[in-house]
């Protein structure tokens, strides 16, 4: 008996969650649907403008992230309601499994179907008026933005299916709440901690950013240049990393 | 099959609801839990099936660690909570998909349980009344053939022919391999049900007894006038006083559970000492 993995344990689970939570997976997805149609319709008939692929990319990032966290927050709902936490936590299947299976819903599955839907929505909204001067043009998926898009996507998720298991309740509100919180404290202190590391007032965006400060009335900027990209690539992957395993010990400390 | 050693739990920022509590719970038993409300009876038995973690102690099934939860437990183990979930799905469907987990699950069992609870087949179960769906739900827990089967309040809810029909199945359903353990404030529904009385009081297993210990250390009469017996305990009822005696006779009485448990929660300190838990 393997206590961790088992194929066809984690088949017959998989197909238990599906079974029971299709219908609010189907009306989240037409609700998704519903937003995009509309949001299009009224870029290209009301505001009348294109969409060229600096704002689907624009567009793509956001509902990718607030969309996806939204639904990321209520993969869990059963564990924080004491009555579904008894009967789904008693079901003889791993903790591993039972994170897994909300982490393929919320993750793959969410990025396979959201990005199915957006390029059918672009698809039709980019054709729905032709601009004179505009080719109609779509994203591409592989192209580096939205490559990004993912990862910061998989930043984001962490946090959420982490706080979708910590909270019992409102699981997205109070997981945004902490997570601004905390980016707001980290902030600061790195605020204090740059200042007193340099000597000087320095101007800065977000922590692990760039920093700027005057000196002899320059303004002077300074950035890890080369390999700001791949840092900050990396940085997202290992916080994500530590935050899905963060959540499955969560999952695994779970009480009634 | 149960070994809780030691055991001290309490929710965050409360007070101990246990303290070095220790319980065996052998196979082959239908045990009963009782307890005052708030004496921590669902709390126990979340500890026992893995759903809350002692901050002191273990609780092992098998000499496995429950707090931890692995799958080889889980099988084995059904707990009846009693605040019942049940999904937007009809018996069929459920048991379609969730019986697998279960590698005793008998499917005949579960629809010969269904009926004779008298349970719709084809209702949705979270459409039904709440005594439909814990009926739906006992059918399934007792299919599961787990060795040991946990009821929280189970008859809660269920209407006089469904508690008849719930004593006779739990009754038919122990084999010498299995563990019934069935907690209720109800005292009355489990009257000719279990086989041995665990009392939960003041953080601790006051009583844990078989029945038969029980009616040999003392005995149960409605008596005109109760002077001169060796009386443990007594309340007034219209047909006089219903009392509890030390067993001198030998003879045995039927057991009167809800007056052994007032007697038991009223601190009654002689009776406590010759029932102590062993």
């Amino acid at each position: 008996m393997n206590n961790t993995f088992h194929l066809t344990r984690f088949g017959r689970l998989f197909i238990k969650h599906t079974v029971e939570h299709y219908k609010s997976y189907l009306m989240s997805l037409t609700v998704l649907i519903g937003v995009m149609v509309l949001g299009g319709s009224f870029m290209v008939y009301m505001i009348n403008v294109p969409i060229d692929k600096g704002f689907q990319t624009a567009i793509f990032m956001m509902i990718l992230c607030l969309g996806g966290t939204i639904f990321t927050s209520t993969v869990f709902t059963d564990i924080g309601d004491k009555k579904k936490a008894v009967s789904s936590l008693t079901l003889p299947a791993s903790h591993f499994e039972k994170f897994l299976v909300g982490w393929i819903y919320s993750f793959l599955i969410f990025i396979v179907v959201y990005t199915a839907t957006f390029y059918l929505i672009v698809l039709f909204a980019v054709n729905l008026k032709h601009f004179s001067g505009q080719p109609a043009e779509i994203i591409n998926v592989f192209d580096n933005p939205i490559c990004w898009a993912y990862l910061l996507y998989a930043f984001l998720h962490a946090i959420a299916f982490h706080g979708a298991i910590f909270f019992e309740k409102l699981h997205f509100l109070k997981t945004s709440f902490a997570f601004f919180i905390y980016l707001a404290i980290l902030t600061l202190i790195n605020k204090v901690l740059l200042d007193a590391l340099l000597g000087r007032d320095v101007n800065t965006g977000l922590p692990f950013g760039n920093i700027r400060f005057v000196e002899n009335n320059k303004v002077w900027d300074l950035n890890i240049t080369d390999a700001w990209d791949s840092f900050i690539l990396i940085f997202l992957a290992v916080l994500a990393l530590i935050f899905w395993v963060a959540a499955y010990y969560r999952l695994k400390e779970k009480q009634v | 099959m149960i070994e809780i050693k030691d055991l001290s739990f309490a929710y965050a920022g409360k007070p101990l609801l246990f303290k070095d509590l220790n319980l065996t719970l052998n196979k082959g038993h239908i045990y009963g839990l009782l307890g005052k409300n708030g004496a921590g009876k669902s709390t126990l038995l979340k500890n026992i099936t893995g759903l809350a973690f002692p901050a002191k102690g273990s609780c092992l099934f098998n000499g496995i660690n429950v707090a931890n939860r692995p799958v080889s437990v889980l099988e084995d183990i059904y707990f009846i909570a009693e605040e019942l979930y049940v999904p937007s799905l009809t018996p069929v469907q459920f048991v379609a998909n969730t019986a697998g987990f279960y590698p005793k699950f008998s499917q005949s069992d579960f629809y010969h349980y269904l009926k004779v609870l008298d349970v719709d087949l084809d209702g949705v179960m979270d459409k039904q009344s709440y005594g439909q769906q814990k009926k739906a739900m006992v059918a399934f827990a007792l299919a599961t053939n787990t060795n040991l089967l946990i009821m929280d309040e189970p008859t809660n809810g269920l209407d006089i022919p469904s508690k008849v029909q719930f004593r006779k199945l739990i009754a038919s359903v122990l084999t010498e391999e299995r563990c019934i353990v069935i907690s209720t404030h109800q005292v009355r529904d489990l009257d000719s049900l279990i086989d041995t009385l665990l009392v939960l009081h003041e953080r601790e297993i006051v009583v844990n007894r078989s029945l038969d210990e029980v009616v040999e250390k003392i005995t149960f009469g409605t008596y005109a006038d109760t002077g001169g017996f060796p009386v443990l305990y007594e309340e007034e009822s219209i047909r006089g006083k219903n009392a509890i005696l030390h067993n001198t006779t030998g003879k045995f009485s039927k057991p009167d559970l809800e007056l052994l448990f007032n007697a038991i929660i009223s601190g009654n300190q002689s009776l406590l000492e010759i029932l102590k838990a062993s």
